[in-house]
């Protein structure tokens, strides 16, 4: 009867143990970011291949991008003359809508490709949820 | 001398057999990031980036099931192994540039990486604007925003070849790239 009492009192203390150093693991641990962040693009790349060719985009890190802006020459109101409208109606795309659409009439339709301003993904800028 | 003739004639024609059944050899066994697009072939090239293809469920090369090929039983997903490039790229001319994607298939053999090009081209629709080439077709047409898409097909043995120039002014940057694939072995 006495060795079930002094077991059960190990027991309940190595528990109580375990529990603690996890508490203070926990608090030792640094907090994980979980918020609503406004980012801009890492980088422009195609987004995905499709039958008609391939979809550009703007790569942002993070999830559920909404609220995006144009921050190059001419602001938001510059990117109107593109294809699929004001950058405000571009769409989102991937499993994390991550990734911003970019129409090809606005990639193309100012030179210098690849390099001039339309290409910089610092000129993207969205809210995104960053976990 | 006519014996001659003919030793130096049968010389060159086994010589020429024999080349091409050690080409196609190869070609079924060679290393697809050999048969890739080279580097340094366009005067400018920009964000180059250069990977194998691993699954038709990643939609970052054009046989994939997410945005390209619905049907899941389309024969040109069945591929092994794949390897793919992409780079934007400036040519010599004033406002010459586009992008450049060339992927690479590899299918268990020649008559299945055959079915797949030619269930490819119906997929895509690309029977107006095909062009037969060697081995292969080449499409001029344009993409959804009325920019030009080349699209070179190419059946290396059991290899399938996809040269994809996309862009504003193309034509330069897709001879290029045609001239660099054709010197390859």
């Amino acid at each position: 009867m006495c060795k079930v009492k002094l077991l059960s009192i190990a027991v309940l203390l190595a528990l109580l143990v375990s529990a603690a150093s996890g508490v203070a693991l926990a608090q030792k641990s640094p907090p994980q970011p979980t918020w609503w962040g406004t980012v801009t693009a890492s980088y422009i790349a195609v987004a995905f291949w499709a039958g008609d060719g391939p979809h550009y985009g703007a790569f942002f890190s993070g999830k559920y991008g909404h609220n995006q802006h144009y921050l190059g020459p001419g602001g938001d109101a510059a990117t109107c003359q593109s294809s699929a409208g004001c950058i405000s109606n571009w769409n989102w795309w991937g499993a994390d809508r991550n990734v911003l659409l970019l129409p090809r009439s606005w990639l193309f339709g100012e030179f210098p490709w690849f390099s001039g301003p339309r290409w910089q993904p610092s000129n993207y800028q969205a809210r995104v949820w960053i976990d | 001398m006519k014996r001659f003739c003919w030793f130096a004639l049968s010389l060159i024609l086994g010589l020429g057999l024999g080349l091409g059944v050690y080409q196609a050899r190869a070609s079924q066994t060679e290393p697809l990031a050999r048969q890739a697009l080279p580097r340094g072939i366009f005067p400018q090239e920009f964000q180059r980036t250069e990977a194998p293809i691993t699954s038709p469920e990643d939609p970052s090369h054009p046989l994939n099931n997410v945005e390209s090929i619905k049907s899941p039983d389309h024969p040109a997903l069945r591929f092994s192994e794949g390897y793919g490039v992409t780079v934007f790229a400036l040519g010599k001319r004033p406002f010459s540039g586009g992008l450049v994607g060339h992927f690479l298939y590899r299918y268990a053999n020649e008559d299945q990486a055959r079915q797949a090009a030619e269930a490819l081209v119906r997929e895509w629709k690309l029977e107006p604007g095909l062009q037969p080439s060697p081995n292969g077709w080449i499409f001029e047409g344009f993409d959804s925003e009325g920019f030009p898409l080349y699209t070179w097909i190419r059946i290396r043995g059991n290899v399938i070849s996809l040269l994809i120039v996309n862009g504003p002014s193309t034509k330069e940057i897709f001879e290029r790239a045609v001239q660099a694939l054709s010197v390859l072995r």
